[in-house]
């Protein structure tokens, strides 16, 4: 497809929520992705924050389709523009566990409330169409707005590593999050993943 | 190709325990991991149990030996110098200056002694004395109470639980977090590395001496 034929084409969307959108992962059309992986304010919690490369940014999504991840683009559903990604990673079908991914690129996406719907959007995701018994996440203990987002989805925190993470002038810690299937309401799946009525005979 | 140290030649240590030593892993040690990679039993909390052929585990041998962000170290017994395991610093993380530590005893006569205990704390020796690292933390299922034990009495405590995220023997069982800050690893002092990441003392200058 080429771009001029994209430009207008409405996006693909798997899950949609009342202010977020979550589809399948596209490349960076824009580059704008790439920009926002070197954004240093955006990336601040990487180690080591590095300049990335349109090379490397590439090889990180082919590793990101594969493997034992499931990850979706987040679009503004007013806009229907990306504005990050979100999804699971470390799915343990065993263990039926799985780690929460979230990412919000867009600076002007944020504080907007689209966090904690994503969230939400993704636990339904891992326990109604996966069936999954657990999920969790860390985030520092300086990302105020994470943490806020997160505990209005639905996670609670269990435990922390102590100064496991230098930012600023000092070691902080990161906050373990996470939340079984038995305290989550389904929002969206519940009415998508059901069995077929009995017909009346 | 045959390495050109054999099995009976002296292994290579790096650090040495009272019990137990610590060093590189070598080519030759690939048909006894591969062994215990092998044994469901030692690998009862590994998230797919599977048999692992020796193509695969060949394959991943140079890889591992070269990715620079884990630190990987073959555990001897000491008194026969038989290699019994491994332990390693994964991820040492640059400016958070942290790792996560990982220990598997795969010989199973070589469990039960104090083993696990010693190598815990020569690999957070290392981790604070020779690395510099400010916080080391482990991840332990609930139910592997020999390793929760080993791990608190080398200086970890548990810090964080994930609920429910593993299944053995017919119910979930919880992920215990554990860490160790170098602060409170000092408390008991470097058992072994102390001595040897020191700076060069002074010479005594001569008289008059331009130094």
């Amino acid at each position: 497809m080429s771009t001029e034929e994209r430009a207008g084409a409405a996006p693909i969307y798997n899950i949609v929520g009342d202010l977020v959108a979550l589809g399948p992962l596209v490349l960076d059309p824009d580059g704008e992705r790439l920009h926002w992986a070197n954004d240093f304010r955006t990336i601040r919690g990487y180690d080591p924050p590095y300049p990335m490369t349109a090379e490397h940014f590439q090889r990180i999504h082919d590793l990101t389709i594969a493997g034992k991840r499931v990850i979706f683009t987040l679009y503004e559903r007013a806009t229907a523009r990306l504005i990050g990604h979100a999804g699971l990673q470390g799915i343990d079908p065993r263990n039926r566990c799985a780690e929460l991914n979230l990412f919000v690129g867009a600076p002007d996406a944020r504080g907007k409330g689209y966090g904690t719907e994503a969230t939400q959007l993704v636990l339904d995701y891992a326990f109604t169409a996966l069936g999954l018994h657990s999920a969790c996440l860390w985030v520092y203990a300086f990302n105020l707005a994470a943490i806020r987002a997160y505990e209005k989805a639905g996670l609670c925190e269990a435990g922390r590593r102590r100064e496991s993470a230098w930012m600023g002038d000092r070691f902080w810690d990161e906050i373990l999050m996470e939340c079984l299937a038995r305290d989550f309401t389904s929002p969206v799946l519940g009415r998508v993943f059901t069995p077929d009525a009995p017909r009346p005979s | 190709m045959e390495s050109p140290d054999s099995q009976e030649s002296a292994p290579i240590m790096n650090i040495v325990g009272e019990r137990v030593m610590l060093g590189p892993l070598r080519r030759e040690q690939i048909p006894l991991r591969l062994r215990w990679a092998n044994d469901l039993t030692t690998n009862r909390a590994y998230d797919l149990p599977r048999p692992v052929t020796e193509e695969t585990f060949r394959a991943t041998y140079d890889p591992v030996v070269g990715e620079t962000r884990h630190i990987r170290f073959t555990l001897y017994e000491r008194a026969t110098r038989r290699p019994i395991g491994h332990a390693s610093l994964l991820r040492v993380e640059l400016r958070d200056r942290t790792a996560e530590f990982d220990l598997l005893i795969g010989e199973a006569d070589a469990r039960g002694r104090g083993y696990g205990t010693e190598a815990t704390q020569l690999v957070l020796d290392y981790a604070f004395t020779a690395l510099g690292l400010h916080s080391i933390f482990l991840r332990v299922y609930a139910f592997n109470l020999a390793g929760i034990r080993a791990y608190e009495k080398a200086g970890f405590r548990e810090v964080a639980r994930r609920h429910e995220c593993f299944w053995m023997g017919g119910r979930f069982w919880d992920m215990v977090f554990m860490d160790c800050l170098a602060r409170e690893s000092a408390r008991s002092e470097s058992p072994v590395l102390g001595r040897v990441f020191v700076p060069d003392a002074p010479r005594p200058s001569r008289e008059g001496g331009a130094g």
